[in-house]
């Protein structure tokens, strides 16, 4: 049966008005679609095939059991790629905060304020959104969000943003840092507050 | 410094994230930087091309990935259940036994009074009962025609199609779960520019009876498809 021309939502559209071999034909069609590309995600994120391909597992695991909750408000590709993120994200929490923090401080210069007293000062998450958002570029914000806000290790970031400088994302951490310091400086000079 | 990162309930979800988006939604994600965060990894997944020494990698992945949900399964069976690991199985097997007696037990010594039955001349209105079909998400071509599934009760369709601002580009009426869209539309609808449509049921009373919801399709510009 030909379901190229369908889109994802269309398709499973479709597998809903279905049910048993010929739903599972459907829904098997839409999956193997995506095969690829949360293969590819999983790969950047696990570092090895074997644990990529069980994380994938996983991720296509939950897409089928919370299936029926997909309302096609936004696109099938995003909805699965929030699973895989999700799912990977909860991972890395279940395998507890990265251990490549400390070396990436040693090679700092003493900074005014470190990313920990920089966020109890701020007080206000969006406050820290915003403050980020200004003071860093593209990467360095990036970089910097998923290793100190979602435990990511530096090997992990580099991996998922294909970073090929030499040192990966430790670049971008020791830069963002130091920018940061740079700004928050100016600010007490100003005598404000971050 | 972790919860200073997190999201805060301004912060956009990712299927708002990587629609259009508002003067205000683009306002909050360019101060945002836990939004914009999201959205460079979500751009990583969505547009990045594979990198040549991860090819391999990829597809014995996908080659895993086929081997573990249907094909090795030695007897047809749901590909629900080819999903779950065996031991998962017997664990979901053993919890179901768990739930059947514990409802059977909840009904049989703590009977809670029926409902009352509706009458004659009640109506429901459940939103979303209406199932559209087609066309939705991205679209290789623009689409020529609405589709829907019947539903029983239901004398006629009223459609609509529109941009993502609401502004109307047609109207029609059908009394089948189909209906052509006109060459002086399907001409509107370019590439890389979201549409959206609804679609009612209506009954012998004129009365709206189901609806669809917004429904989004978006013609792919050439070259860019999202599948690649």
């Amino acid at each position: 049966m030909g379901y190229a021309a369908l889109s994802d939502e269309e398709l499973l559209a479709r597998a809903r008005q279905l049910s048993g071999a010929d739903r599972d034909e459907l829904v098997n069609e839409l999956f193997s679609r995506h095969y690829e590309r949360v293969a590819r995600w999983c790969l950047r994120f696990a570092g090895d095939r074997e644990r990529a391909a069980d994380l994938a597992q996983e991720v296509f695991l939950k897409a089928h059991r919370h299936l029926d909750s997909f309302k096609a408000a936004s696109r099938f590709s995003t909805w699965l790629y929030s699973i895989a993120r999700n799912e990977s994200l909860s991972q890395l929490q279940r395998a507890g905060p990265p251990t490549d923090s400390d070396d990436v401080l040693a090679n700092v210069p003493a900074i005014a304020a470190g990313p920990d007293e920089l966020a109890s000062r701020s007080q206000q998450t969006k406050h820290v959104h915003e403050f980020l958002a200004a003071t860093l570029d593209q990467l360095e914000r990036t970089v910097y969000v998923l290793h100190y806000g979602d435990d990511m290790s530096l090997d992990t970031i580099t991996r998922l943003l294909r970073l090929t400088n030499t040192s990966g994302a430790k670049a971008y951490i020791v830069s963002a840092r130091r920018k940061l310091a740079k700004a928050v400086q100016r600010l007490q000079a100003r005598g404000e507050q971050p | 410094m972790k919860q200073a990162l997190s999201a805060t309930a301004d912060c956009l979800p990712l299927e708002r994230l990587s629609e259009e988006l508002t003067a205000a939604e683009r306002a909050h994600v360019a101060a945002c930087a836990r939004c914009q965060t999201e959205l460079d990894l979500w751009r990583e997944l969505d547009h990045a091309t594979p990198t040549p020494d991860e090819g391999a990698a990829v597809r014995w992945i996908v080659a895993e990935l086929d081997r573990r949900s249907t094909r090795t399964s030695p007897a047809p069976q749901s590909s629900l259940w080819s999903w779950l690991p065996a031991a998962a199985t017997r664990w979901v097997a053993a919890c179901a036994t768990v739930a059947i007696v514990a409802t059977v037990g909840y009904f049989v010594w703590d009977r809670e009074p029926a409902l009352h039955p509706l009458t004659a001349g009640e109506q429901t209105y459940r939103s979303g009962l209406l199932q559209p079909l087609a066309p939705m998400g991205d679209l290789p071509t623009a689409p020529t025609a609405l589709e829907w599934v019947a539903m029983d009760g239901a004398l006629g369709y009223d459609v609509e199609v529109s941009e993502v601002d609401g502004t109307p580009l047609w109207r029609a009426a059908s009394s089948r779960p189909r209906i052509d869209i006109p060459p002086s539309v399907v001409g509107q609808l370019k590439p890389g520019k979201t549409v959206q449509w609804r679609v009612r049921a209506r009954n012998a009373s004129n009365t709206v009876i189901a609806d669809s919801g917004t429904q989004r399709f978006r013609v792919e510009i050439p070259g860019r498809s999202p599948k690649s």
